[in-house]
C-alpha cells in the first residue's frame, strides 16, 4: 500500500464519512499514515479524531468510504490486522474489582499473537514498560487517573505491534507521565513501529510526531510531514545583528517588511528570499552575525488552519483550563 | 497531499501478498477460561451464589423446625413444590410436608421455588455484566481490539452465562441434597405416585433437574444477553428480565389467555414436578425444553444481530 | 451494508424459527384429516367396544372442562392437569391423576386395588373375595379418570335411553377412530344435547368422549387421550407398596356395595340415592355439613352457605333450598342439608326431591 508519491502506508482512508443520526462526524477524510511514522492527529474536541480512529480499528462502521490498515480492508478483514495493532481508544477500559495485572491477563488471553505460555511474561513486560510493575497487584479501583491511563497503554503494548494507535494517551497524566508516554512513543518509533496518536494538545504533537494530520469539524484541514507543515506558514528570517534599527531601516527602504524583535530582526520572506535580505544588509554595511529561517510554531499553523474554516483557536484547550499548556508549548517549541 | 492515485480495490493492495498479515485467532479455550475466571472473581457473583446455596439450608431447617418443633410455631409461608402451606387444616403437619426435608424433595422443591425468580435474576445479572457491564466499563472494546470477532465474543459470553446457570442450579440442588441428607438421611425418598425411590433414582432425577434448569436458565440468559447487547446499563437488563418474568407470571394466572400460555417461558416450570412422579413423565419436561430452546434461539440471534452491528 | 444485512438475516431467521417452535408446542396434537375407515354399524361398534378387552397400552389423557362449576368442594375430581394410564392387557391397570403439585395414583391388579393420594400421603387398599372379584373390580376408583373406562361406562349406562349412530371418523392421539354419537331419546328431560365417543378402530378402546350441552357448539366436558401407545408394560407398574409413613386404610369390597353405581367419585363416601335413569338421572345425597371438613382437605369452607349465595332460591314439596345452574345441569341444596344434582332442568330436580 503506497500513496501517489510512493511512500509506503500503514493506514489509509478514502472519502471516509460517518453520519450519526443526521450529524456528520467525519466527512470525506482521506488519511495517510506513512509506515514507520509517528503521526499526530490534531484537532479540537469534536473534530472527528476519535470517530476516525474508531472506524480505522473496525469498531464503528463507516457510512461511506474505504479504509485500509496494514494493506487489509477494514472493517471487512479487520480480524486479520488487529493482532498487529495495539490501541488505546477513548480511555482505558478495565474492571475495578480486578488488579491491574489480572485485567491485563484477561486481555492478553485474547491476543492472537501471544502463545499460552507467554501470557504472564508478556503482561509483566508491558507493566514494566509503562512503569506499573510496582502497582501490578493493586486493584484497578485504587489506581490514580494516570495509572489507569498507563494500564491502558500497557494493554496496547501487550504483543509485538506493527501499528500502535493512541487516542489522547496523555489524558490525566502528570508532566512526568507525559514524558514517559513520549519516551514510549519514541521507543516504538525507533523500532520501526508506526504510531498514530491523537491529541488536542499541540505541544504533545509537536514534541513527538514526524507527521501531522489536522482535523477540524470532521474534515482534514492539512496533513503531511511535521517539518513541511511547520514551515508552510508565512516564512520569516531571523537575523541577529548588532545594529537592529539600521537593519530595519535598510530593509524597509528596499520595501522588504521587517521589524525589530528582542532576539534580532524578523524579516518577512513572502516577497523576497533570504539571499536577497542578507545581500541587502551586507551591501548597506549592516553586520550579520547569524541568519536562520524561523519556524512559525505549530500553534500558529494550527490556529491559522482551523481559523480558515471558522474555528476559534481558544476552543482548542478551552475546556481544560487546568493544564499547564503554555509552558509545555514552549518546551515543545525549543525542540 | 491528500490525493491518491492508487485505484486498485483496497482488498487487493499493491504491496506483495507477504505484507498481508495472516489470520490468527486466540484459542477459544483460553478465552472461555479467561471469561470464567473473570466471572468467579467478581465479588457480586460469589455473594449471589452463596445466597443461593444457603436458601435450601434455611428452607430445610425451617420446615424441620416447623414440623418437629413446638406446637406454637407458625407456618412460614409457602414451602416446597406445592406452594401450599406446610400445615394441614387442623394444624397438624401432613406427612407430605416431612418429605419437604427429604434429600429428594428438598433439592427439587428449592430448585423449583428459586427458578421462579432468584435463579433467573442471577443469570440475568451474569448476562447484564457480560455485555452491558463490559461496555459500561469500556472493556468490551478491549475484546474487539484484541481482536475477538463479535460472533466469537458472543460464544464466549454465552458460555460464561451457561456456566453461571449450571453452577447456580447445581449449587441449589447440591445444597438441598446435603441438607436433606443431614436432616432426614435417606428417609422420605418417595415419589408423588407413592413409590419409594432408591438413592440412585434420586440422583439421576436430580441430575436431570439440574440439566433441565440449566437449559431453562440459559433461555432467560439468552434473552438477557440480547438486551445486554443493546444497552450500556446492566441494571436495565436485570429490571427488564424481572419485568418480563412478572408479566409472564401474571398472564399465566388468566385462564382466558390459555392460547398465550405456550408462548410464555415460565409455563414450563410446572413440568419440573413430573420428576417427582413415578414413572417420570417426560412429555412436559420435553415440551418445556423445546420452549426454552425456542427462547434461546430468539435471544441468541437477537444478541448476535445487535452485537455485530453495535459500535465498539 | 454487509454486517447490517447479516444481522437482519440472523435476527429475522432466529425469531422466525423460535416463534415457529413455540407455535408448534401450542398446536393441539393430531390435527390431521379424518382417516378413511371401513363402514361399521352403530350396534356393531357399541357391542365391540363394550366387549373389547383393552390391550396392554400406556397413554396420556387430558381433561377439558367448560362446565362452569363453581369452586366447591367435591369438584376436585375434575381439577387435574392430565392423567396417565397404563394397562397390562389383563387385570392390571394404573391410573395417575396428575395435579399441579400432587398426584392421585390408582393401581389395580388381580388381587387388590390401591388408591394413593400424595397430598395426604394416605393410601386406601381395596381387596375382594374370589367370589365377587369381577363385581368388586368395577368399584376401583380409577375408572373416572381413564377415558377408556369412563367412556365405556357412559355407553353402557346411556345405551337404553339413547339414539346411537356412527358419525364418521376422527383421529385421536394419532390413532384412527370411529365417532360414536349418543343423543338422548325425546323422552329424556336433559340439558345435554349429545355425547360423542371416539372408539379406536384397531383395539376398540374408547379414546375420547365429549359431552355437548344444548345450545353450545363446543363440548362442555372432554376427556381423551392425547397419547396412546399399544405395547407391553413393566409389571412393576401394577404393584403398589405404600411408602413408609403413609396412612393406610384397608377396605373390603362388600363395604362398598351400597355406594356403588355413582358418577361422582367423591360422593362414593356419602350416602346417595338416584332418581330416574339414563340421561335425566338425578343424584340425591347429603350435602357436607356446614363448617365440616367434608370429603376433602380444603373442604373447611361453608359449602351450603356458599351455594346459597350464588344460587337462586327454590321451593317445593320437599321444602326450600337454592338452585345452582351450570352449563350442563344444576344442583339444588335444600335447607335440610340434601343435595340433588343432574344434567337436567331445575324442575326435574325439584320433582326428584319431591318424589324422595
Amino acid at each position: 500500500m503506497r500513496n501517489a508519491s510512493g511512500t509506503a502506508l500503514a493506514a489509509r482512508t478514502r472519502r471516509l464519512r460517518k453520519v450519526y443520526k443526521g450529524t456528520v462526524a467525519v466527512d470525506g477524510v482521506d488519511l495517510e499514515v506513512p509506515e514507520g511514522a509517528v503521526v499526530g492527529m490534531l484537532g479540537p474536541n469534536g473534530s472527528g479524531k476519535t470517530t476516525t480512529i474508531r472506524m480505522l480499528l473496525g469498531l464503528v462502521q463507516p457510512t461511506e468510504g474505504e479504509i485500509e490498515l496494514l494493506g487489509v480492508p477494514v472493517p471487512g478483514a479487520v480480524d486479520r490486522v488487529l493482532p498487529h495493532v495495539g490501541a488505546l481508544v477513548e480511555g482505558p477500559g478495565f474492571h475495578p474489582f480486578l488488579s491491574g495485572r489480572e485485567n491485563l491477563l484477561r486481555f492478553a488471553a485474547a491476543e492472537p499473537l501471544l502463545a499460552g505460555g507467554d501470557l504472564d511474561h508478556a503482561v509483566s513486560v508491558a507493566l514494566e514498560r509503562v512503569g506499573l510493575a510496582g502497582a501490578a497487584r493493586r486493584k484497578y479501583r485504587a489506581y490514580s487517573l494516570g495509572m489507569k491511563q498507563r494500564l491502558g497503554l500497557a494493554s496496547a503494548l501487550l504483543a509485538p505491534r506493527r501499528l500502535v494507535v493512541l487516542d489522547e494517551p496523555t489524558n490525566g497524566l502528570d508532566p512526568a507521565g507525559t514524558q514517559e508516554v513520549r519516551r514510549i512513543i519514541a521507543e516504538l518509533h525507533a523500532h520501526g513501529v508506526t504510531v498514530l496518536v491523537s491529541s488536542h494538545l499541540l505541544a504533545e504533537v509537536e514534541a513527538t510526531c514526524t507527521h501531522v494530520v489536522v482535523l477540524n469539524q470532521g474534515v482534514v484541514v492539512a496533513q503531511g510531514a511535521l517539518d513541511d507543515l511547520l514551515e508552510s506558514g508565512s516564512p520569516t528570517l531571523l537575523v541577529a545583528t548588532p545594529d537592529g534599527a539600521r537593519a530595519v531601516d535598510t530593509l524597509r527602504d528596499q520595501r522588504i517588511p521587517a521589524r525589530l524583535a528582542p532576539d534580532g530582526v524578523r524579516v518577512d520572506l513572502t516577497t523576497t528570499t533570504p539571499a536577497t535580505v542578507i545581500e541587502t544588509l551586507v551591501r548597506a554595511g549592516v553586520g550579520v552575525d547569524e541568519a536562520r529561517r524561523e519556524r512559525t510554531g505549530l500553534e500558529e499553523a494550527f490556529a491559522r488552519l482551523t481559523h480558515d474554516v471558522g474555528e476559534v483557536v481558544g476552543e482548542l484547550d478551552g475546556d481544560e483550563p487546568a493544564r499547564d499548556e503554555p509552558s509545555m508549548a514552549q518546551e515543545g517549541g525549543v525542540r | 497531499m491528500t490525493q491518491s492515485s492508487v485505484v486498485t480495490s483496497p482488498v487487493q493492495g499493491t504491496d506483495p501478498p507477504g505484507a498481508l498479515p495472516a489470520r490468527r485467532r486466540a484459542p477459544i479455550a483460553r478465552l472461555l477460561w479467561a471469561e470464567v475466571r473473570w466471572i468467579f472473581r467478581r465479588p457480586r457473583t460469589l455473594v449471589v451464589l452463596g445466597l443461593l446455596a444457603t436458601l435450601p439450608v434455611i428452607t430445610g431447617i425451617a420446615v424441620d423446625l416447623t414440623v418437629n418443633g413446638s406446637a406454637t410455631s407458625t407456618p412460614s409461608g409457602p414451602i416446597g413444590p406445592g406452594g401450599s402451606g406446610p400445615m394441614g387444616p387442623d394444624g397438624e403437619a401432613p406427612i407430605f410436608v416431612t418429605m419437604v426435608t427429604s434429600a429428594f424433595v428438598l433439592p427439587l422443591g428449592s430448585l423449583m421455588t428459586l427458578l421462579m425468580l432468584m435463579l433467573p435474576l442471577t443469570v440475568a445479572m451474569a448476562s447484564a455484566d457480560a455485555l452491558a457491564g463490559e461496555q459500561s466499563h469500556g472493556a468490551l472494546r478491549g475484546w474487539l481490539l484484541a481482536p475477538v470477532a463479535r460472533g466469537r465474543l458472543l460464544v464466549v459470553k454465552s458460555f460464561g452465562v451457561l456456566v453461571v446457570a449450571l453452577v447456580a442450579a447445581g449449587l441449589v440442588v447440591a445444597s438441598g441434597l446435603v441438607t436433606g441428607l443431614v436432616l432426614a438421611g435417606t428417609d422420605g425418598l418417595v415419589s408423588m405416585s407413592g413409590t419409594e425411590l432408591t438413592f440412585g433414582d434420586v440422583l439421576w432425577r436430580l441430575a436431570i433437574a439440574i440439566a433441565w434448569a440449566t437449559v431453562y436458565l440459559m433461555a432467560v440468559g439468552a434473552v438477557a444477553l440480547a438486551i445486554s447487547a443493546s444497552t450500556e446499563h446492566p441494571m436495565l437488563v436485570v429490571v427488564s428480565v424481572l419485568g418480563g418474568l412478572i408479566v409472564s407470571e401474571v398472564l399465566l394466572q388468566f385462564s382466558a389467555l390459555d392460547w398465550l400460555h405456550p408462548y410464555l417461558l415460565p409455563t414450563s416450570l410446572n413440568s419440573l414436578v413430573d420428576l417427582i412422579r413415578d414413572p417420570v413423565s417426560f412429555d412436559g419436561l420435553g415440551e418445556g425444553m423445546v420452549r426454552a430452546l425456542c427462547y434461546l434461539v430468539i435471544g441468541i440471534s437477537l444478541a448476535y444481530a445487535r452485537l455485530t452491528t453495535k459500535d465498539g | 451494508m454487509r454486517p447490517k444485512a447479516k444481522a437482519l438475516v440472523a435476527a429475522g431467521s432466529g425469531i422466525a424459527a423460535g416463534i415457529a417452535g413455540l407455535a408448534l408446542t401450542a398446536l393441539p396434537a393430531g390435527a390431521d384429516d379424518d382417516p378413511v375407515l371401513p363402514a361399521i354399524g352403530a350396534e356393531e361398534l357399541v357391542t365391540s367396544a363394550l366387549e373389547a378387552r383393552p390391550p396392554a397400552f400406556d397413554g396420556v389423557a387430558e381433561l377439558h372442562n367448560e362446565l362452569g362449576l363453581p369452586a366447591v368442594p367435591g369438584t376436585e375430581a375434575l381439577d387435574f392437569e392430565s392423567v396417565r394410564v397404563f394397562h397390562d392387557g389383563d387385570e392390571g391397570a394404573r391410573v395417575q391423576v396428575e395435579r399441579q403439585s400432587s398426584e392421585l395414583t390408582f393401581v389395580k391388579n388381580a388381587d387388590e386395588a390401591w388408591a394413593y393420594d400424595s397430598q395426604e400421603n394416605a393410601a386406601k387398599r381395596l381387596t375382594w373375595d374370589e367370589a365377587d372379584a369381577a363385581a368388586a373390580r368395577g368399584h376401583a376408583e380409577s375408572e373416572l379418570a381413564d377415558p377408556s373406562q369412563a367412556a365405556a361406562e357412559i355407553i353402557e349406562r346411556l345405551r337404553p335411553t339413547s339414539d346411537i349412530f356412527v358419525d364418521g371418523t376422527a383421529r385421536v392421539a394419532d390413532r384412527a377412530a370411529y365417532e360414536l354419537v349418543l343423543t338422548p331419546k325425546p323422552s329424556e328431560k336433559t340439558l345435554l344435547r349429545e355425547i360423542t365417543v371416539a372408539i379406536d378402530e384397531e383395539t376398540r378402546v374408547p379414546l375420547r368422549f365429549d359431552v355437548y350441552a344444548n345450545g353450545a357448539s363446543d363440548p362442555v366436558l372432554s376427556l381423551g387421550f392425547v397419547e396412546f401407545a399399544v405395547g407391553a408394560q413393566d409389571a412393576d407398574l401394577f404393584e403398589f407398596t405404600p411408602p413408609e409413613g403413609a396412612e393406610v386404610e384397608a377396605t373390603e369390597a362388600d363395604d362398598l356395595e351400597k355406594a356403588a353405581g355413582e358418577h361422582d367419585a367423591e360422593s362414593v363416601e356419602q350416602r346417595t340415592t338416584t332418581v330416574g335413569e339414563g340421561w335425566d338421572t338425578v343424584v340425591i345425597g347429603e350435602a357436607p355439613a356446614r363448617g365440616s371438613a367434608g370429603g376433602s382437605v380444603e373442604g373447611g369452607q361453608d359449602l351450603t352457605g356458599m351455594l346459597e349465595q350464588i344460587g337462586t332460591p327454590v321451593s317445593g314439596e320437599f321444602g326450600s333450598g337454592s338452585h345452582v345452574q351450570i352449563a350442563v345441569g344444576g344442583a339444588i341444596v335444600t335447607e335440610d342439608g340434601r343435595i340433588a344434582a343432574g344434567a337436567v332442568p331445575q324442575q326435574v330436580l325439584v320433582d326428584a326431591l319431591d318424589q324422595q
